[in-house]
């Protein structure tokens, strides 16, 4: 039998699905293989977009990693900022969305799944589940299809 | 120069004709028209759309420069050529003939950002929200939408006008009402969900005159917004059927309706939510829709397990 070697990241935003992609390199902080689309762009490391979008949880944009700012910062900041234009920049900015202008990190692979990761984190939504199982994703609660034919009697029930 | 490197920059009277020639044909023509009814990848929608959101913003900035300029250079002008003509009538004509041609070189280019102003909303709601949804579209999966950047104030907007009335201080008040729908968007996921949304603005714009205590009257006019995002989201019924009950926190919706036609149909549900803004230039965040379709996707659940991939 032979194991495909396909790409280990998930598309989808609402829903969770396999990406389908076959795998060309391995992500240095996962270790999963990915395909290029799924790959983070940075210049001296290979680390797909769903560990970058991990890694820069909790942080401001643009700040470097020794610099690292928690989101309620940016949100306060939003507070303090004079005209709509510049509290509507801040709140974006918290939330991990790029300055619209800008198209190239509008259109960056990463921005999906840096929003995906903190809208899943600070909005409560759990994703419905139509890919291969990975515990990679036990973090994120997400929702699968239950079928109660599946039960095999076993668990933590009173003998 | 590309427009990416001007965006950030403080914006020059020469540029912003220039900054227009850059633009691609279509994005002239789309300032131009200000309307849009087209169906491209989402990738596509961020690529036209997205100089324009940066053209407008430097246009904005320039035209409130220009505006600020004219009057300066006008209201000083007349100070100066009054003092002047009563020292030197030769001083005072030439300073009036300096103003007059300062404001005929400002003039066009004020025109010129003016007419192609648009109403920056939809572009930035719309980058915003299309490579949320790439992600659950296909590959070559297409983004329906109808763009209306003219704004609200027109009177082909204008849906009703109040009788005059007074409060206070004011004498004279008229609330004139407008409703824009300036986003209507479609699109088709993966797993067979179609979405359709239509983002519409009332505006309440009201005019109110009153009298000061040395008797010179005030006219102001305040506007004052309100969006309906409503969203109807069709679920495929090889996949998925209404739910029990929801399965999300509450999500602040103003309408949630489930249209369940048994386990052989379509399950729709069908939201509203209604957003205030402080300002009517105030832009709509993204993630009222990708609320709203989280919401839909809460009150169903899957009928069968399926792989789905690409």
């Amino acid at each position: 039998m032979t194991t495909l070697d396909m790409c280990a990241c998930k598309r989808g935003f609402f829903t969770l699905r396999d990406c389908g992609n076959p795998a060309t390199t391995s992500c240095q902080l996962c270790t999963r293989r990915v395909c290029d689309q799924h790959l983070a762009p940075r210049v001296d490391t290979r680390v797909c977009v769903e560990c970058s979008a991990k890694q820069e949880e909790g942080q401001t944009p643009g700040a470097q990693p020794g610099q690292q700012a928690a989101a309620g910062a940016a949100g306060a900041a939003a507070a303090q900022q004079h005209t709509p234009a510049q509290q509507q920049a801040a709140a974006r900015a918290a939330l991990g969305q790029p300055d619209v202008e800008d198209e190239d990190a509008v259109l960056s692979r990463e921005y999906p799944y840096r929003y995906r990761r903190r809208y899943y984190s600070d909005w409560g939504y759990y994703p419905w589940w139509w890919g291969t199982y990975d515990p990679y994703y036990n973090d994120y609660g997400y929702r699968y299809f239950d079928d109660d034919d599946d039960d095999d009697g076993g668990g933590f029930g009173d003998s | 120069m590309d427009w990416r490197q001007r965006a950030g920059r403080e914006p020059h009277i020469a540029g912003i004709r220039r900054s227009f020639r850059d633009l691609e044909a279509e994005q002239q023509q789309l300032l131009q028209t200000k309307q849009i009814d087209a169906e491209r990848t989402a990738g596509d929608w961020v690529r036209l759309l997205a100089p324009l959101a940066a053209y407008d913003a430097e246009a904005d900035k320039l035209r409130s420069r220009l505006g600020g300029w004219m009057l300066g250079i006008g209201i000083g002008g007349f100070i100066l050529a009054i003092i002047a003509v009563a020292i030197n009538p030769i001083a005072g004509a030439a300073i009036a003939v300096a103003v007059i041609v300062a404001e005929l070189v400002l003039l066009p280019n004020y025109r010129f950002t003016k007419k192609l102003d648009v109403n920056r909303t939809p572009l930035e709601f719309v980058t915003g929200v299309a490579p949320i949804l790439r992600e659950d579209c296909s590959d070559d999966g297409s983004l329906h939408l109808r763009l209306d950047m003219r704004g609200a104030i027109m009177n082909e907007k204008e849906t009703g006008k109040s009788q005059p009335y007074s409060r206070g201080r004011y004498y004279r008040i008229i609330d004139t009402y407008y409703m824009d729908p300036w986003c209507a968007g479609g699109a088709a996921f993966v797993d067979g969900t179609q979405v359709q949304w239509i983002a519409t603005d009332y505006v309440r714009s009201q005019r109110k005159t009153k009298r000061n205590p040395r008797g010179k009257v005030k006219t102001k006019t305040k506007n004052k917004k309100k969006t309906n995002l409503d969203v109807i989201v069709t679920f495929t019924d090889k996949l998925y059927d209404t739910a029990e009950g929801t399965s999300g926190p509450d999500r602040q919706l103003k309408k949630a309706k489930v249209k369940d036609g048994g386990p052989d149909s379509k399950t729709v549900v069908r939201t509203r939510r209604t957003i205030k803004s402080p300002s009517a230039q105030t832009a709509l965040d993204p993630r009222h829709l990708v609320d709203m379709i989280a919401a839909s996707y809460e009150r169903v659940k899957p009928t069968r397990r399926k792989k789905l991939a690409g």
